[in-house]
């Protein structure tokens, strides 16, 4: 079996981009994933653990029963590891104080002694989620600090924090909502141009409060916040695919799309509709998340319905109110288009099998059979069995007679190529579909590609 | 930025081992994804028919997990084999493959045979008719946890009726034997024997996979040459009893016998996280300067407000740079931490792969 080297140019890497389609219909307390319907198992009432529109992130415990099933083992201290009829992680509390990001440094010190088992859980879902902050709510809520006592470990500091405060995700993003800027102004946080107005991180709240601590409040906003995990999208959202649509009684009230590719999210339909052509919104790509801040009423004074606690008309800061706390708006829906965008990156090998070369093999089929040679000695009786070494390589030359074949040739069958390491380890074999039939005036560069 | 070497003794390795706990009830494998032809769509069967599959789900759906693969063989030299036999040399072909990677080779370069009690010298029973359970990857892991495996299998009468329920177990995590090349493996008993009485099979813990005898279908499990119990098949013919299955049916139809006798199957793996763990110590002259640009205001440190204060900096982030100078990981501290003349900092950095 002859090996080969591959040459710098007989092996590249490169990247497959791919654009996965997204789409959730939201409606009444519900998100729809590609219009996914949910399993009933026949142990599960859900075959993936998971409620509809959720993607499963480990998918371990398919259709399994659930309940107490006793022990799986005991340890000597009294605990064990449960049967749970799931399949579950846990860690043994030791010395390496190893356990779970959900497990808090206080439970582990707590709750467990040693040798004890720390169970987690892959029950774990990710689904789209919509935040909702009213103009009068604040986005930061501020620490207090207690200035009238020392710290606990009574380094004479003159504070403790009797309150570690807040920040909604609106506020978490302001950063990064301000790194978009140069694609358009409409990423401004706090901007005197864009929206007429505004700070998306000021409340009307603010003003009872020390102006010094937060704002005064100028320019608050209702603003609608959606996030979608990267286990739909991928690396990141592609741009200009985000489509937004808001349905009353299924009748389409508006469209919202990033027609420029800016991240803008623009009123594209019904044509003449209120709002039509106004920035409704921005769309962070690498993030996931959309940020709404249009209020005009899309129903033009026709609909008023419970978006939040009191009958408010249809806006797009209510998009997808549905998933958002206890509202339901029945008379609502939505629906969220987008692209995802995933890279896979591609080994590919160039495996050249050249004229002249690769024409004999050590398969045994490969020579004419021609009977075991077996010479015996009288006096002995002893036996030797010796290969005949006149053994020709078998004539497999086609031609219009049975017997004899055509001009011998010599002629060998790929059927696999071996991929070896450095040190001649096989670490991957290709297959042809059929053996491919080499003579010595032939050559042939077969294409190998693997997903890494 | 200050680099610094990290000498031998601050470089400690650490293996923490994680574990799961993996139930696999026997309904799961037979009978639950069967249509009204009797087809399970579960179990994915191969023209080579060697050796089947079982998955948690109809393996046809993206979502279903592959559990283990599920074969049966016999050696050349079981009083079964027989060229007449059906699929006779596939099932000596599959026992001498499994023996030759879990029991490896003796001293002329022949294939051992399982060994009931694992020692290859002593005149011990050989297992030369054994059932197969390899246990995949996703479930085992690094190994199957030892003293953690259990398997509740029904040995006697035929499927519809099934009796015989036997209680299979490694018992004890501390008695494992190291004399196979695929790693360390222990005797499987029952628990109606003590663990010191004959094994009725063995279990792999790394390669993840239990060999049973198929003598546990007599009916003394022990004892390899007792009667076989009848009506392994579904007819009540003697034929099919274990023997008569393993000389005249299929591998395939060998492995519906035993998905259907399984009970319960049930075991914790673990898997192994490797550390390291530097310890990044800066003494108390050390690390109090910063060529950050911002360290810096008009060619005055910013931080000080006097000339005559001590320097301060503020650690970040701690790089691990290779002999060469090349920064291979890098560890961020939540918050900033003050570092002065008057004190002394150690950074934990644990690098987990």
């Amino acid at each position: 079996m002859p090996f080969y080297r591959f040459s710098s140019t007989d092996k590249f890497v490169n990247t497959i981009v791919t654009y996965p389609s997204i789409e959730f219909v939201l409606y009444n307390g519900n998100a729809y994933y590609n219009q996914d319907v949910v399993q009933s198992g026949a142990y599960a009432p859900v075959v993936k653990y998971v409620p509809t529109g959720h993607k499963s992130l480990y998918e371990y415990n398919i259709d399994r029963p659930t309940g107490s099933f006793g022990k799986m083992w005991t340890n000597p201290a009294g605990g064990g590891v449960d049967n749970t009829g799931l399949i579950y992680p846990y860690a043994i509390k030791d010395g390496t104080r190893i356990s779970f990001k959900t497990v808090t440094a206080v439970t582990f010190d707590d709750t467990y002694n040693v040798g004890d088992v720390i169970p987690g859980a892959y029950l774990m879902s990710a689904s789209v989620s919509k935040y909702f902050y009213p103009s009068g709510t604040l986005r930061h809520v501020p620490p207090v600090i207690d200035t009238t006592t020392t710290d606990y470990l009574n380094h004479g500091f003159p504070h403790s924090i009797t309150n570690s405060g807040s920040i909604t995700y609106l506020h978490a993003i302001k950063n990064i909502m301000k790194n978009y800027q140069y694609s358009s102004p409409h990423y401004a946080v706090s901007s005197s141009t864009a929206g007429g107005g505004r700070d998306l991180t000021a409340s009307l709240a603010d003003i009872t409060l020390p102006a010094v601590s937060v704002g005064n409040g100028a320019g608050a906003i209702d603003v609608g916040l959606i996030s979608i995990p990267s286990i739909f999208t991928g690396a990141q959202i592609k741009r200009g695919t985000v489509k937004l649509k808001f349905y009353v009684t299924g009748a389409l009230q508006g469209e919202l799309s990033d027609r420029y590719q800016t991240g803008e999210l623009v009123q594209t339909s019904p044509a003449g509709s209120v709002g039509s052509g106004s920035v409704a919104g921005v769309v962070l790509y690498n993030e996931g998340i959309i940020v709404l801040t249009g209020s005009w009423d899309l129903s033009n004074g026709q609909h008023k319905e419970n978006y939040t606690s009191s009958s408010v008309a249809p806006a797009w800061v209510y998009f997808g109110q549905a998933i958002s706390g206890s509202i339901t708006a029945p008379s609502s829906s939505w629906s969220l288009e987008a692209s995802g965008t995933t890279k896979t990156q591609v080994l590919t090998l160039f495996a050249d099998a050249k004229k002249g070369e690769l024409n004999h093999s050590n398969n045994p089929s490969f020579l004419t059979f021609a009977g075991t040679n077996v010479t015996s000695s009288a006096r002995t009786r002893n036996q030797s069995y010796t290969e005949v070494n006149t053994r020709t390589i078998k004539n497999v030359v086609s031609s219009s007679y049975n017997d004899p074949t055509g001009s011998f040739e010599k002629t060998t069958y790929i059927s696999k190529i071996g991929i070896y390491d450095e040190n001649k380890n096989l670490i991957a074999i290709a297959k042809s579909a059929t053996p491919i039939r080499k003579t010595e005036n032939r050559d042939f560069t077969f294409k190998l590609k693997l997903d890494i | 930025m200050t680099m610094k070497p990290i000498p031998p003794e601050d470089v400690v390795s650490t293996r923490v081992p994680l574990h799961e706990a993996i139930p696999l009830t026997g309904t799961i494998v037979s009978g639950t994804y069967t249509d009204s032809a009797g087809t399970e769509h579960n179990i994915k069967n191969y023209a080579h028919g060697m050796f089947q599959s079982v998955w948690d789900y109809p393996y046809l759906s993206s979502s279903a997990n592959h559990i283990l693969d599920l074969t049966v063989g016999y050696s050349s030299g079981s009083v079964l084999s027989s060229s007449t036999n059906n699929q006779n040399a596939k099932k000596c072909n599959i026992y001498n493959q499994m023996a030759q990677v879990l029991v490896g080779f003796d001293e002329t370069s022949t294939v051992r045979r399982f060994d009931q009690d694992g020692n290859f010298g002593g005149t011990a029973t050989k297992i030369d008719e054994a059932i197969f359970f390899n246990f995949t990857r996703l479930l085992t892991k690094d190994e199957i946890k030892k003293g953690t495996f259990q398997m509740d299998l029904y040995t006697g009468s035929y499927v519809n009726a099934p009796t015989g329920a036997l209680n299979i177990r490694d018992w004890d995590s501390n008695k494992y034997l190291v004399n196979s090349p695929a790693g360390e493996y222990t005797l499987l008993h029952t628990s109606s024997d003590s663990s010191d009485d004959a094994a009725v099979g063995l279990l792999y813990y790394q390669a993840g996979i239990a060999v049973l005898t198929a003598s546990i279908f007599t009916a003394d499990p022990i004892a390899a040459a007792s009667t076989w119990r009848p009506y392994f098949g579904t007819a009540t013919s003697s034929s099919f009893s274990m023997s008569g299955s393993l000389t005249g049916s299929t591998i395939d139809n060998l492995c519906n016998g035993v998905r259907n006798r399984l009970k319960n199957v049930q075991f914790n793996n673990t898997t192994e996280l490797n550390s390291t763990i530097y310890f990044c110590r800066a003494s108390h002259n050390e690390f109090n300067y910063s060529s950050n640009p911002t360290y810096l205001s008009a060619s005055t440190i910013r931080v000080k407000n006097d000339e005559h204060d001590a320097p301060i900096a503020y650690v970040t982030t701690v790089g691990l740079y290779s002999a060469d100078n090349e920064l291979m990981a890098v560890a961020k501290v939540s918050e900033p931490l003050k570092k002065t003349s008057t004190d002394e900092i150690t950074i934990r950095v644990r690098l987990d792969y």
